[in-house]
């Protein structure tokens, strides 16, 4: 018994100096992101000077060997000035490369610390021991949950940017016309989501519809005729384990056509479900990753988990909209 | 471990376990009863009280791109208390299937023990089946499919008889719609029986060997509503047998949602054989081709499910057991009602 206590005890110290030192990480990750972000925008500030400059040295070349007597000199030292422009546009490139890829590393890193942020604290508040203000706890879970968005990868699915919509603050609108102009931005945004997840659930009802009546249909069959059949009897008695159903198996399961269909909608549904990935997808929910390109559909039951789940994500995009719009009400 | 088996069983749940997909154990359970009446010439007239049991224990895995599952089911029976028929009906499978871009393939192995045991009457039916499945997508939109196996059945009565049979099917799909597709194709079977009339050996008597081949079309939907309807035609040519002599089978299946806990279901099969005999056949009639598979049966079903694990229902329909022969049959309709549940 003291054992389990002792080891108790550990585990509890783990967890506490593992949240520390996430807390620590946090700040760092984030200031240099911060940092790369600045630089980056230094960079490309740069880049576009000397991009000018390199087009007003091309320009004044070109004119000048328009004239009837160009001066050769001004020419040869233009083009020695263009030369070592151009080489200093090809550096500040290469930065460029190197800070976007280090703020695409700085992303991601963040992206893990906040999911894993939101998961402890959606678990803090599932599992009811929190004891504190229950508004604040979920406050924050918004907070890491607008920040992960932030960081998230971009697809363009969704019409609006999620980013941007998580950077408006209507509160710190400077004119009533920016705040009405920002509030309409999220409103659109807000319906959007809503046309999604009306989608979203009509195809959930009839996917729900599909399985249940499938597996009904061969429990009936099962419970009236025992599997008798020692040959193939009919299309809805075909070899396959229990669990491996394609696409609505009992007559559906092998109809090319239904299965690119199921792909398609999968494929879609697995770049929504990329852009609002807030935290780890469960790796029993199977989809197709865009930019991983594997952990495809197969069968109805997957896709069906797959809908369940990007729409409980647009349900929480959903809240952090709705949220926005009435913090100044 | 008491046997290799024991470590060979363990070591496919240990491996299939840490591969990479997820597993599951399933559990079925049921009772029914209600009220049965036989009719007919059948072996058995009585009529009565019903009740039966059924129990199913399984281990279902799915990886990436296969899937696998194994199964044990049992299912006692009790027709009537004076003069009462017990039935009881083993099965046991295993299924492994390999799905690929182009082609998705499996096997399977069944065994199944039939027991049927009344007053004066003793059968035993035993069965097994070695099979494969391939589905292939080469040609858009029309998806093909082979089914082929090895099986066996082990009638034991007084008189006693062993089928054996290999069979191969090729089909190919016509999608209609997302919701329906047309299948049609062709099937052909090779079985030998052999038997004995009873007080002798099984295999010391005559045989027969035949052929059943033939076309076969059936029609899916499964949408709003679900409806199968499948159509077997074969020529039966065997040593008891002159041409034409031929087969018949016809299966529906129809069911829906009425609500989200109330559905329906409709299962007919008729199976009609038109065979002119020779002059052995009633001499050798042990020897007639007896598939346990032919059963003339319509049953309907009302289920209200009471929550995702547990349904009750209602069943009743007519059932035609085609036990032995032409003429040695188990004949009547029943009208139950059960549980379900489920994990």
């Amino acid at each position: 018994m003291i054992k389990y206590k002792k080891l108790i005890c550990i585990s509890f110290f783990i967890l506490c100096f593992s949240i520390f030192v996430k807390a620590q990480n946090i700040a760092g990750v984030e200031a240099n992101l911060s940092s790369l972000k600045n630089n980056l925008m230094r960079n490309s500030a740069r880049l576009d000077s000397l991009k000018a400059v390199l087009d007003i040295r091309a320009k004044r070349i070109n004119d000048e060997k328009k004239k009837p007597d160009p001066d050769k000199s001004l020419i040869v030292s233009l083009m020695s000035g263009s030369a070592n422009l151009a080489n200093e546009i090809e550096s500040t490139q290469n930065t460029i490369a190197l800070l976007e890829k280090n703020i695409e590393y700085a992303k991601e890193e963040l992206n893990k610390i906040y999911s894993s942020k939101i998961d402890s604290l959606s678990a803090l508040e599932k599992s009811g021991a929190y004891k504190g203000n229950k508004e604040e706890l979920k406050s924050l879970i918004l907070f890491y949950t607008e920040k992960k968005l932030l960081v998230t990868p971009k697809i363009a699915l969704l019409s609006f940017h999620p980013d941007k919509i998580l950077g408006i603050d209507l509160k710190k609108a400077s004119s009533p016309e920016e705040r009405k102009l920002y509030e309409e931005y999220i409103k659109s945004a807000l319906s959007e989501v809503n046309d999604r997840l009306n989608n979203l659930s009509e195809s959930l009802d009839e996917t729900a519809r599909i399985i249940s009546l499938e597996k009904k249909t061969n429990k009936f069959l099962e419970e009236t005729e025992f599997d008798y059949d020692i040959t193939p009897r009919s299309t809805s008695q075909q070899l396959q384990p229990a669990n491996a159903n394609q696409y609505g198996s009992v007559i559906t399961e092998d109809a090319s056509k239904v299965r690119a269909s199921y792909e398609q909608n999968a494929s879609e549904y697995g770049m929504l479900l990329s852009q609002l990935n807030f935290k780890p997808v469960d790796p029993k929910i199977k989809w197709i990753d865009p930019g991983k390109g594997k952990n495809s559909i197969g069968n109805l039951s997957e896709y069906n988990e797959l809908l369940k789940e990007v729409k409980k994500r647009l349900l929480e995009y959903k809240l952090i909209l709705t949220h926005k719009l009435n913090s100044v009400k | 471990m008491k046997s290799p088996r024991c470590i060979l069983i363990s070591g496919i749940i240990i491996f299939l376990a840490l591969a990479d997909g997820y597993a599951q154990i399933k559990f079925d359970g049921g009772l029914e009863s209600g009220y049965y009446k036989s009719v007919g010439p059948g072996v058995v007239l009585q009529n009565g009280f019903f009740t039966g049991l059924d129990g199913m224990a399984g281990y279902d895995y799915k990886g990436e791109n296969r899937s696998a599952s194994a199964r044990l089911r049992a299912r006692p029976e009790l027709y009537g208390f004076n003069n009462r028929l017990t039935t009881l009906k083993l099965r046991g499978d295993v299924y492994y299937r390999q799905n690929t871009n182009t082609v998705d393939w499996g096997v399977g192995l069944t065994g199944q023990k039939y027991n049927f045991n009344s007053s004066g009457l003793y059968l035993t039916y035993k069965m097994f089946s070695l099979s494969g499945s391939m589905d292939f997508y080469f040609i858009k939109y029309m998806p093909a499919e082979i089914n082929f196996g090895y099986a066996g059945q082990f009638i034991r009565t007084p008189a006693g008889q062993s089928l054996r049979l290999y069979y191969a099917e090729g089909k190919l799909y016509k999608s209609l719609s997302n919701n329906s597709r047309l299948g049609f194709g062709l099937y052909a079977e090779r079985f030998n029986v052999k038997g004995s009339p009873p007080g002798y050996n099984l295999y010391a008597g005559k045989e027969n060997n035949g052929w059943r081949s033939g076309p076969e079309i059936g029609f899916n939907y499964l949408g709003e509503s679900v409806l199968n309807l499948d159509y077997r035609f074969l020529i039966h040519s065997s040593a008891l047998t002159n041409y034409p002599s031929i087969e018949h089978w016809i299966r529906l299946v129809a069911g829906k949602l009425l609500t989200s806990r109330l559905s329906v279901f409709l299962l007919a099969d008729f199976y009609i054989r038109n065979f002119k005999y020779n002059a052995d056949a009633d001499k050798f009639s042990y020897l007639l081709y007896t598939a346990m598979n032919f059963d003339n049966r319509i049953y309907a079903k009302l289920g209200y499910e009471l929550s995702g694990r547990v349904e009750v229902y209602l069943r009743s329909g007519y059932f035609n057991e085609n036990l032995l022969g032409s003429k040695f049959n188990f004949e009547g309709w029943n009208a139950l009602i059960g549980i379900d549940v489920s994990n």
